[in-house]
């Protein structure tokens, strides 16, 4: 086992442990009161829910553009249950979530089952419809209310559930994604034919990573639904899916801790913008249309804000090594930077700056191996027809034209 | 018994016959060489043993066995990878990451054992970062182990490519015009390179490649197709004076007609 990894596991430990224990003395004490309890509550339920959606978004590479559906079955199934199961309080709730959780699992298998087999942006069109289906079926169905929805729900939601629900996320999410099964998923997201190449069950590897992240937000739409207290089919909407999908990518794709800060800034901003009354969503709009022109790549873009990357930016500020439980790989460090100097002075490296290089990035369009030979194609049958008709595989177009 | 064996191996493309009752078999430990003009069909014969493409007619076997209806992932399982004719890594990630994912095929620890961070798990990442270096010193790659891999320049990234490949233990390592877009210096270096990997990991190896020194050089064998069919096959010395080959790759008048037709 690997002492040094384990010692910065416990120094993260720590840290959050100290960021409850600061929040809980803030919040019993009555520094912050009521109002930001709310905010600080529903900022703690949109980063849950904004690190699910980076899973599937940021590192799978799938568009969804759904997930407001998944909290929508999260929601209403925890509500239904803490209304009817006669379990009181959090045993309740927490079972309430789990089942929340559990459902939106099933639904995304569902949903993935004939999306995920297929390349290209099948999964963000059935993931659309797939939102707004729910939402005419809640509408639809008695039992969770029709148009009216559910009212009151149990404010069950508090402090020490939404932070250590975010923890968990982050844990498993960083666990899952610097493990073998992480790394085959951003294979995926960077060549999937590569990826299949190297032994990736490309299809199975794609319904982990999307069940988990509708998972998660099903357990977010759980708390969201025990925060407000009321549900109705027209909040889980295709906005409500945007918000979040901005909130990744104002954050940086792939980046864990860009989508708590991106979480906490988008949910903060309109609040503080109170005072432009009638222009708050334009002013809401013009700021993310600056932050994206001058950081297209999203406030962290694919860094994360490790150990490692406070060490460096204290260097940097202070002028003095910081000792870290990340100086583990000092060494490696220290090659890499060498290396990338060097790079850089023989002009083929543009980026890399300090800090970690996270899990970020962009998924690799197949636009240069669209077959030419459409026609002849289309015509012929079984699998060569179905591999055609839905992406262009690994043909590899010649380069050399007139050689022969 | 051969390593790989290929038998009346066909594909159509609609009314094209990209692959047309190809024959040949690699031993274990050979370097072979596949060639053929532009659209010969090589590519698709790679496409065909990765199981990227299941065959119209014929049959391949794997030390015996048939590889048919295997999903295309399951063919670094049993033994082959290969490496693309464009360049294909991981790009955003780092140079020890590609690597890494390469082991994939070898990886043990499950979903649980990855979040608990179970023994299994320290014990199998210690194992792969180990033989990743190991790989990365051998091609001369680990002090850019943290740059991503799209920072690379051409060369190194086409030695990532065969490292990541190796990374998956295959008896046969398929390469796709490993040469393509190097000079002559590093397409040196490459064949060098090719020799010393077939010895070091005791793999057979199969190219596909353009550049006529380089597959005399290295090739112990060569596989010669043209509109999918094997035209030659035989020593590189035999092939060269074969004028069958020297026609396909000169052309006749006739050719272009053909190849209208083709295009149709
Ligand atoms: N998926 C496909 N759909 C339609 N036609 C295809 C497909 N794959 C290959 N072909 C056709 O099959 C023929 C052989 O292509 P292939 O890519 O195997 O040639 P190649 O020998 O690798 O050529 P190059 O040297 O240019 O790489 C070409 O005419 C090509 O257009
Ligand atoms: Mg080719």
């Amino acid at each position: 086992m690997d002492k040094i990894k384990l010692r910065s596991y416990l120094l993260n430990a720590l840290f959050a442990l100290a960021g409850y224990a600061i929040l809980h003395v803030l919040l019993e004490s009555g520094v912050i009161n009521a109002y930001y309890r709310g905010v600080i509550l529903l900022i703690g339920i949109n980063a849950t829910v904004t690190i699910a959606l980076n899973l599937a978004t940021g590192m799978l590479g799938e568009l969804c553009l759904g997930h407001a559906g998944f909290m929508a079955v999260g929601a209403y199934t925890s509500a239904l249950f803490t209304l009817n199961s006669g379990l009181s309080g959090y045993i309740g709730l927490i079972l309430g979530l789990l089942c929340g959780g559990l459902l939106a699992a099933a639904t995304a298998a569902l949903v993935g089952v004939p999306a995920l087999r297929l390349r290209g942006d099948y999964l963000a069109i059935i993931t659309l419809a797939f939102g707004e289906i729910i939402s005419v079926l809640l509408r639809s169905f008695a039992f969770t209310g029709g148009a009216r929805g559910l009212n009151g729900i149990p404010l069950l939601t508090n402090f020490p559930l939404v932070y250590w629900i975010l923890v968990l996320t982050i844990v498993a999410v960083y666990m899952l994604i610097r493990s073998r099964h992480g790394r085959a998923i951003l294979a995926i997201r960077e060549d999937d034919i590569a990826a299949e190449a190297s032994g990736i069950n490309v299809t199975r590897f794609k319904m982990t990573a999307f069940v988990i992240s509708a998972a998660i937000a099903g357990i977010g739409g759980g708390l969201y639904a025990h925060y407000i207290g009321i549900l109705s089919p027209n909040k889980f909407n295709y906005n409500y899916s945007i918000d979040y999908m901005v909130m990744v990518v104002f954050g940086g794709m792939g980046s864990i801790t860009g989508s708590i800060l991106s979480a906490g800034t988008l949910t903060i901003l309109p609040e503080l913008l109170r005072s432009f009354s009638d222009y708050r969503m334009l002013v809401y709009s013009v700021l993310l249309i600056i932050l994206m022109i001058f950081k297209p790549e999203g406030l962290l873009g694919q860094k994360e804000f490790s150990q490692r990357f406070a060490a460096n930016l204290m260097r940097r500020l202070t002028g003095r090594k910081i000792r870290s439980a990340a100086s583990y790989d000092r060494h490696e460090l220290s090659v890499a930077r060498e290396t990338t100097r060097r790079a850089r002075e023989r002009g083929y490296l543009t980026e890399q700056g300090p800090g970690d290089l996270g899990v970020g990035g962009r998924r690799r369009r197949p636009e240069e191996n669209i077959p030419v030979a459409g026609t002849a194609v289309a015509e012929s049958e079984g699998r060569t027809l179905t591999r055609q008709g839905l992406d262009p595989g690994p043909y590899e177009p010649a380069e050399r034209k007139g050689r022969r | 018994m051969a390593l790989l064996e290929v038998k009346d191996l066909s594909i159509e493309f609609g009314g094209l016959k990209a692959v047309q009752d190809v024959n040949f078999e690699v031993d274990n430990d050979e370097i072979v060489g596949l060639i053929g003009p532009n659209g010969a069909g090589k590519t698709t014969v790679f496409n065909l043993l990765t199981s990227v493409y299941q065959p119209t007619s014929g049959d391949i076997q794997l030390r015996g066995k048939s590889i048919l209806g295997n999903p295309s992932w399951r063919t670094s399982d049993i033994g082959m990878v290969r490496t693309f004719q464009n360049i294909r890594l991981f790009r955003s990630l780092s140079v020890l990451d590609n690597v890494r994912i390469g082991f994939h095929n070898q990886g043990n620890y499950s979903l649980t054992a990855a979040l608990l961070r179970l023994p299994s798990y320290w014990r199998e990442e210690a194992r792969y970062r180990e033989r990743a270096q190991e790989l990365l010193e051998i091609f001369q790659l680990a002090d850019v182990a943290q740059v991503q891999a799209r920072n690379l320049p051409y060369g190194q990234q086409r030695r990532l490519e065969i490292c990541r490949a190796l990374a998956a233990s295959p008896l046969l390592l398929l390469l796709d015009e490993p040469a393509a877009g190097m000079n002559p210096t590093e397409t040196h270096e490459l064949m060098d390179m090719i020799r010393f990997v077939r010895d070091r990991f005791e793999l057979a190896i199969m190219l596909i490649e353009h550049d006529m020194n380089l597959v005399m050089g290295i090739c112990e064998r060569l596989i010669v197709l043209d509109h999918g069919e094997v035209i030659a096959r035989g020593l590189p010395e035999e092939i060269r004076a074969n004028p069958r080959v020297i026609e396909a790759y000169l052309g006749t008048p006739f050719d272009d007609e053909s190849e209208a037709a083709n295009d149709e």
